[in-house]
């Protein structure tokens, strides 16, 4: 699904990623951790493709497929979903209107049938009714006024309605209390699926008694350090991340 | 001033010249009409050195209905059947134009073109231009001099018009090449009788040039809406001008006793397009709420200069412009709230926000507040950016293209002016001729 290699990535002439190499096979569920500053977001952001993260070596495919090259939009189209860890307030485009805009350019590039705007709503409802989003949230502007578990349910919401092939969920947990937290995960559980993969980005351990990974890597100074399956979460947890470089 | 031009003016007071010591109204400027220059600090961010260095004269052009017809019909930006609306009126480079207008409620308005002016109507006139005070805007003055142009459109006591009053000012081109510049003057009196209800909506628009020569076509055009006791009204102005025309306008409104005025301005049109709006409250208990969107592009030059007048206690007002500004297109806000000595309790809010699309975009926004009053509330602020990476960024994460994500952002950041048309055929015609222009910035 997702096939990393040495990939190297800048920010505004500053080395972040430092030869970065993943793989991803469809239906694994990965988890990313590591301390502050060690990369985690940019990672998010690069392949993503948000504008500012220059990469400067080696190379990212998904589904055998180059995307470094591709434009944000043309990746997303290609099935690439990243939920942001600070979703974007936009003012005066509603979010039904944003969520429609965006599920038609997707469905239609990916030669699935056009939803009808009827069809569409009833689907936008049942998807906000799962992540425990009230329907109101559908009228107001997108994420404006939304709270930190508003806006972090929106992602999902979104993600489901998209059915991206790779979702990268970036600190999807942070400023999460403990029942938003099972709603996301569990939003993120029922999409669990044989041609669908997960990078989960997080800090803490936490979110993973929820969504439980196949892997488990530590990002350190732009690099992955270290991996294990999903008891290394729980000794990191225990442990911190200093004893893995003195290992 | 050239001397061909100054014997325009000339012509232009003649014409009325027996009526001038009757008339206080604009009289400061007449003595001395002084065109304005770049040292004007009403002008100084407009480009009018064409007023002084090309020649005009007042428009001629032949007309062709028919053609005329068919252009109006053909506006490419906007569907909207102009004349097929039951209260129409029609103006051709400023002459009232009576073979396309049509008024289906007659019982309840009443439209006096220029050459049908009675003397007692010219009286009316008077008194009207006599509460609003000094014109200092020298174009404008030179309009309201002239009756010849002047149409009066009264709406009767009580009535409630059933469906707007279309008013299209239609701007012609010369047919072939020429050195002259042309001049259009119009002028309207809109008298809302006491109690009156009514949606009046003046369209602006003109034939692309012709001429690669691109002479000036000028337009100086004023309207003034009475709104007399307990009278309400939604009054619009579109600007959908090609970018050959100039157009120098007045729009002021004269708020008499507990009357209540809705005003929505909307311009993507001209070259030039200079447009000063006055609120004048002169009775108490008057609200207003006064809401602009300007989105030039291009070479466009776009210039609002608002006074909001509070002379009198207990008025609210209400103002709130927005524009996107691309390419090396230039608008100006300049928006001053004037409270009287004696007009206590006023509450007068003033906003306006901008978007530039282009580093080489410029807006020049001024509020001011000028208070004399100290029981009053006023708010004024102004805000200027650029859209913001982030937006754009997430819009395309989800699979929208930056074209797209540029447009939704633009329309999003003028969305909610929308509601204050309310009248739902104006409000798609304007949804739609904004929904256009975005997708081609």
């Amino acid at each position: 699904m997702l096939k990393i290699e040495n990939l190297h990535a800048e920010v505004e002439g500053k080395e972040i990623l430092k030869g970065l190499n993943l793989e991803i096979k469809p239906g694994e569920v990965h988890a990313i951790m590591g301390p502050n500053g060690a990369g985690k977001s940019t990672l998010g952001y690069v392949l993503a493709g948000r504008e500012g993260y220059e990469v400067t070596e080696g190379n990212a495919k998904l589904k055998d497929e180059d995307i470094l090259d591709l434009e944000a939009d043309e990746r997303a189209k290609k099935g690439l979903f990243l939920a942001f860890q600070y979703p974007v307030e936009i003012p005066g485009i509603s979010n039904m209107e944003f969520l429609k805009t965006s599920v038609d350019t997707v469905r239609e590039y990916q030669g699935k049938e056009a939803l009808s705007t009827v069809e569409f709503m009833k689907l936008a409802r049942e998807k906000s009714k799962e992540v425990d989003l009230d329907q109101n949230f559908l009228k107001r502007g997108v994420n404006e006024g939304f709270s930190g578990g508003e806006k972090k349910r929106n992602e999902i919401m979104q993600m489901m309605l998209l059915e991206p092939s790779l979702c990268i969920l970036d600190e999807t947990d942070s400023g999460l209390d403990i029942d938003a937290l099972k709603v996301v995960a569990e939003g993120v559980n029922a999409s669990r699926d044989p041609n669908r993969s997960f990078l989960i980005i997080t800090h803490y351990q936490r979110l993973l008694d929820f969504i439980v990974p196949d892997f488990v890597h530590v990002l350190s100074d732009g690099k992955i350090i270290k991996s294990g399956g999903k008891e290394l979460a729980l000794e990191l947890e225990e442990k911190g991340y200093g004893w893995i470089g003195q290992e | 001033m050239t001397d061909a031009n100054l014997n325009l003016v000339k012509t232009l007071i003649e014409e009325r010249v027996e009526e001038l010591p009757n008339t206080p109204f604009y009289m400061a400027d007449i003595i001395g009409t002084k065109l304005p220059t770049r040292k004007t600090e009403d002008w100084k961010y407009n480009d009018v050195f064409f007023l002084k260095n090309e020649q005009f004269q007042l428009n001629n052009h032949p007309i062709n209905i028919e053609e005329i017809k068919e252009t109006i019909q053909d506006q490419k930006n906007s569907s909207h059947d102009y004349l097929a609306e039951k209260n129409l009126l029609v103006f051709i480079d400023g002459n009232f134009c009576d073979t396309l207008s049509q008024i289906s409620e007659k019982d309840k308005l009443a439209v006096t073109p220029s050459n049908k002016l009675t003397s007692d109507q010219i009286n009316e006139i008077r008194s009207i231009e006599n509460l609003y005070g000094i014109e200092k805007n020298p174009l404008v003055s030179l309009v309201s001099l002239n009756y010849q142009k002047t149409s009066y459109i009264k709406i009767e006591e009580n009535s409630k018009l059933e469906n707007p009053l279309y008013i299209l000012h239609y701007a012609t081109t010369a047919s072939e090449a020429t050195e002259k510049s042309f001049l259009s003057i119009n002028k309207l009196i809109l008298d809302l009788s006491k109690g009156s209800e009514s949606t009046i909506i003046e369209i602006f628009i003109s034939e692309e040039s012709k001429d690669t020569n691109h002479q000036t076509q000028l337009a100086l055009q004023a309207t003034l809406v009475n709104l007399n006791e307990n009278a309400n009204t939604n009054h619009h102005r579109f600007n959908l001008e090609s970018e050959s025309h100039k157009q120098i306008s007045n729009l002021s409104h004269l708020l008499n006793k507990n009357s209540t005025l809705n005003s929505f301005l909307y311009s993507n049109g001209s070259l030039l397009n200079k447009t000063d709006v006055k609120i004048i409250n002169i009775g108490s208990g008057a609200n207003s709420q006064t809401t602009g969107i300007y989105l030039p592009s291009g070479q466009q030059n776009i210039d609002y200069h608002t006074c909001i007048e509070h002379r009198v206690p207990h008025c609210n007002s209400r103002e709130i412009f927005r524009g996107i500004i691309t390419d090396k297109a230039k608008a100006t806000f300049n928006g001053k709230i004037h409270i009287f000595k004696d007009a206590q309790k006023s509450d007068a809010q003033l906003s306006n926000k901008n978007l530039l699309l282009t580093n080489t975009a410029e807006i020049n926004t001024k509020p001011e507040l000028e208070i004399y009053a100290h029981d009053v509330i006023c708010a004024h602020g102004a805000t200027v950016a650029k859209i913001d990476d982030a937006s754009i960024f997430y819009l395309k994460s989800r699979g929208i293209s930056d074209s797209k994500a540029r447009a939704m952002i633009s329309i999003g950041f003028i969305n909610e002016l929308l509601s204050y048309v309310k009248n739902d055929s104006i409000n798609n015609m304007l949804t739609q001729l904004i929904q256009n222009r975005l997708s081609l910035l």
